[in-house]
């Protein structure tokens, strides 16, 4: 009978565990930039022109990707849903827009002309190229 | 697609006389909702690009489906995986004139309610969509806002069975949009 009762007990205890996890993996958040590879590092105006040049070429090699990219901010913007900084291309008007994961980031910490080297994740070309969930590329991170 | 916009904006500027009817933005907001008896899901686009011209009420809005951001990972990885296809299709594009734009006065300001039809492409298929909207105008700025309903099925995306309490075939989609003078 205590044996019974011990074995329910584990029962309960492992499918508690068990929904514990689930439950965790279901409700995580999308994993930080911080934490991924790098799979190709290029300056902003290659990227520019790789997409300008042949998007789908571009997109099969970085579409989804998590890729440090290096350039000049040309324009800083912050709105309600978060902060992006454009980096300069070789076509004038568009860019590489890059989007911050820090939706609070500190704007002084910008400014235009820097120099800057951001790891985000490709999502493609509009007519700007978009990347998304930026964080500041330190070489000894990764 | 870039061809297609820069001609959409040349083929914008023919029929204005001056340049001074284009607006534009890149940080034009989608948002998506569906809200199924077990689960509501909803992402956020910040990245929409968009031109439309004050004079014929042509307008063009393009997003791309990767930059749509989840509360949840699982949620996102589905999303791309299993329903909108977003490494074959990676973009959305809605095109459509706004049909009442002569009774908008965009030289001065004040919030305008304005009808509008055109097609939405999604999932690699096309469809006619209506709808209303409002376009405000505010020192020299244009803001425009929308929502409308699509029904998923329309455009080729199924849901299985077995997460049909927790995925909506009607999804609402809101469009917020801040314009600049080009």
């Amino acid at each position: 009978m205590l044996k019974m009762k011990r074995l329910v007990l584990i029962l309960l205890l492992l499918l508690g565990i068990a929904l514990a996890v689930g439950y965790y993996l279901y409700n995580k958040a999308p994993a930080s930039t911080q934490q991924m590879p790098a799979v190709a590092s290029l300056r902003a105006e290659e990227l520019f022109s790789r997409y300008e040049t042949d998007e789908n070429t571009a997109n099969a090699e970085f579409l989804d990707k998590v890729i440090v990219v290096q350039g000049t901010i040309q324009a800083v913007n912050q709105d309600t849903s978060g902060v992006s900084l454009t980096l300069q291309s070789n076509s004038g008007m568009f860019g590489v827009m890059c989007v911050l994961e820090d939706k609070e980031a500190d704007l002084n910490t910008y400014s235009v002309n820097q120099e800057i080297r951001l790891k985000g994740v490709c999502t493609g070309y509009l007519m700007d190229v978009v990347l998304v969930r930026c964080v500041p590329y330190i070489d000894d991170v990764d | 697609m870039r061809t297609k916009i820069i001609m959409t904006v040349l083929a914008l500027s023919a029929f204005s006389s001056f340049g001074q009817t284009r607006y534009f933005t890149r940080n034009g907001k989608i948002t998506f909702l569906s809200d199924a008896p077990l689960e509501k899901i909803s992402a956020l686009n910040a990245q929409g690009t968009s031109v439309f011209d004050a004079k014929t009420g042509q307008f063009e809005f393009a997003v791309l489906m990767k930059a749509f951001e989840f509360e949840k990972a699982l949620m996102m990885e589905h999303f791309h995986e299993n329903y909108a296809e977003s490494d074959k299709y990676p973009k959305s594009v809605f095109k459509g004139t706004i049909t009442d734009i002569a009774a908008v006065n965009l030289a001065k300001d004040g919030s305008y309610p304005v009808n509008y039809k055109g097609t939405l492409n999604l999932h690699g298929i096309s469809n006619e969509v209506t709808g209303k909207g409002t376009l405000s105008v505010k020192s020299g700025k244009v803001v425009a806002h929308s929502d409308f309903v699509i029904q998923i099925s329309d455009y080729k995306i199924e849901i299985p069975a077995l997460v049909k309490d927790k995925v909506s075939n009607s999804v609402k989609i809101t469009v917020d949009a801040v314009y600049d003078k080009m």
